[in-house]
């Protein structure tokens, strides 16, 4: 509300850096798009953590292991797996292109990091990467913690696995669910570090997500007092999609967030 | 008690390395150069080129003995290369060589070939 | 379980598995024979070895001043959680007016993620003449509001019988939570360590923000300077990766079930 910076002295300035955000400012508009978009990094993560806690929650030998493995990517410096990434989507060298060419999905060579239709969806598999294993432990534990004699009472009086799935094991997962749905928002409105390694915004900020542009705007172009007005609306951005994700899943009185 | 088997284990890794690398950090480079027809070259000169990640730098040189054999001193760097030169012949092929550590002593096993004019 | 499903379920876990694994190989692979950095098609076996890359990195980036300063601040970090959290936890047990208020008010924190206050942080950081400092760097990062209610979990399963003898006896309060609270709560103190540790030593955007001295920098920001700097022209970057990437590695599998444990509970308690 203050027009500030660390040159001038503050004087009162009103709304007018929210009028400028929200009536002249393109750069806003693409990148809570791409945040939003980001988002969908959740559910897929969700989806593919579900199933693969699934799996993982059969009684098969060497389940530790396979926990161990899908899960590692987690505790690892994002910066460097932003590297890494970032070299495996190379278009030149990188592998990824050279198991499409090999699988003949594609005939050329794609530039998935300077293309503006890939870009965002390179960057959201990466993060899915990075976090299934996160999602897939907090699942696995919720699974486990299903009374077993429910889904015997259950498979007793005949009911199909996708019958047991949908009654029982699903209603009894929303809790868990939902924690990941949470700590998957809040993930996805705080991820910097893997899109200013991998991306930097993005070819013409094909990639900006609201917090690049944040830390981009105060202390790139030192404009602190438009960058806070863009603070703001990334919190009550956070808290709309918080309150909706809450509803959605069947609602829990408390949000929780997991220390990143 | 993993974690004091594993710091034991590293604190003894890191100190026997520190042991070997003070033991062998000379700096001594030994190697020879030859002529192109396999008599060893007298009296050439040997040149030391440092490289960092964007730049190669001369740093030194030293002259070949009757037996065509030279010893560089005094030049630590880890990523150097090599250039032999004589008047009367092409001066050989710049080859890059790496050291495991700062100093470490080296002897090349290939000469350095001169070239024929 | 029949034979042929297990097989079908260890078969997608492994193709699963190698998904997950294939970024490590290939930058294991590469850091150490050098082969994919300008060459196509990339070899998928290595097939000559090169481990001078390591040796670059050691030299030419100064590698052991940023795991000192990431390690200084982490431990800084890491100790202010404790102590903080434990004590914020301990009051939250006893009973006084505004506590309810008290609660609330943390629980709202917790959904102000940090990266949301980055700009009065620096402004603070910058008035308190702690830029470039490792206290600076520490600073915001002193207190993880979730283990305070992980801490608060574990003092409330304390039998109040305990504490009332302890208090019998005369101890002072602080006294009660060190000799009384703390070692009956180990899975908190481990969740608490686990993840401030995690937090502070992956953080990168405080860094980015805070440190202007290339001497002060920490690993990530070291790590990503560099690869401004150099782009990938050199292995060098790939085996800083790797060398970056390893100590976290050997931490999770050293302590595999208490990570999990930690991150679980740290996640679900509250």
């Amino acid at each position: 509300m203050q027009s500030w910076s660390p040159f001038k002295p503050s004087t009162f300035a009103g709304l007018t850096h929210y009028q400028e955000l929200f009536f002249y400012d393109e750069v806003f508009w693409k990148s809570l798009w791409n945040t939003v978009v980001f988002m969908s990094s959740s559910p897929i993560a969700i989806g593919l953590a579900l199933a693969l806690a699934l799996l993982v929650d059969t009684r098969i030998r060497g389940q530790g292991v396979y926990r161990a493995i899908i899960f590692i990517s987690y505790p690892l410096m994002t910066v460097a797996v932003g590297i890494i990434w970032r070299w495996l989507y190379d278009e030149k060298v990188g592998l990824i292109n050279y198991v499409l060419l090999s699988l003949h999905l594609t005939q050329r060579r794609i530039a998935f990091l300077d293309s503006y239709e890939w870009a965002m969806p390179s960057v959201v598999v990466a993060a899915v990467w990075q976090i299934v294993g996160f999602f897939m432990v907090i699942l696995l534990a919720g699974l486990q913690n299903i009374p077993p004699n429910l889904e015997e009472a259950a498979a007793l009086d005949g009911a199909s696995a996708g019958q047991r799935f949908r009654h029982i094991t699903l209603p009894l997962l929303r809790p868990a669910i939902f924690l990941c749905l949470m700590i998957g928002v809040i993930n996805s409105f705080t991820s910097f570090d893997l899109i200013y390694v991998m991306t930097g915004g993005g070819p013409n900020y094909a990639t900006e997500v609201l917090i690049t542009y944040i830390y981009r705007v105060a202390f790139v172009l030192s404009k602190f007092d438009y960058a806070a007005a863009l603070t703001i609306v990334l919190f009550v951005f956070l808290l709309i999609v918080t309150a909706v994700a809450n509803r959605l899943t069947g609602g829990e009185a408390v949000a929780v967030d997991a220390a990143e | 008690m993993r974690y004091v088997w594993v710091a034991a284990a590293l604190v003894l890794l890191i100190g026997s390395c520190n042991l070997w690398v003070g033991l062998h950090d000379d700096g001594v480079v030994r190697g020879r150069v030859v002529q192109p027809d396999g008599q060893p070259a007298v009296g050439a000169t040997v040149s030391f080129w440092e490289k960092t990640l964007t730049t190669l730098e001369r740093r030194a040189a030293t002259q070949t003995g009757s037996d065509g054999r030279f010893v560089l001193t005094g030049q630590p760097a880890h990523h150097f290369a090599l250039q032999a030169e004589k008047s009367g012949f092409d001066a050989s092929p710049r080859t890059l060589y790496r050291r495991y550590f700062r100093g470490q002593n080296l002897v090349l096993d290939e000469p350095l070939r001169l070239g024929a004019r | 379980m029949r034979p042929s499903r297990a097989a079908a379920v260890h078969a997608t876990l492994g193709a699963v598995s190698v998904v997950m694994l294939v970024p490590f190989y290939w930058v294991l692979k590469t850091s150490l024979t050098g082969e994919n950095i300008f060459q196509y098609p990339p070899a998928l076996l290595p097939r000559v070895m090169h481990p001078f890359y390591y040796v670059d990195v050691w030299y030419y980036i100064p590698f052991v001043r940023y795991v000192i300063n990431s390690v200084i601040v982490s431990v800084i970090v890491v100790a202010a959680n404790l102590v903080c959290n434990a004590l914020a936890a301990y009051a939250l047990t006893l009973r006084f007016r505004g506590k309810r208020a008290i609660v609330a008010l943390l629980l709202s924190c917790m959904l102000i993620p940090f990266q949301a206050t980055i700009i009065p942080a620096y402004l603070i950081t910058k008035e308190l003449h702690l830029l470039n400092s490792h206290l600076g760097l520490a600073l915001p990062l002193c207190s993880t509001i979730v283990c305070i209610f992980v801490f608060k979990a574990s003092f409330d399963a304390v039998p109040r019988s305990l504490i009332d003898a302890a208090r019998i006896d005369g101890l002072a309060e602080w006294r009660i939570i060190r000799h009384v609270m703390l070692p009956l709560s180990t899975s908190a103190v481990a969740t608490t360590v686990i993840l401030s540790f995690i937090w502070s030593w992956n953080s990168f955007l405080w860094p980015l923000i805070v440190i202007r001295n290339p001497e002060m920098q920490t690993l990530p920001l070291g790590l990503s300077t560099f690869l401004s700097y150099m782009e990938n022209t050199t292995g060098a970057l790939y085996a800083f990766c790797i060398m970056v990437l390893a100590p976290g590695v050997a931490l999770f599998l050293l302590e595999q079930r208490r990570f999990i444990d930690g991150l679980t509970s740290g996640a679900t308690k509250g």
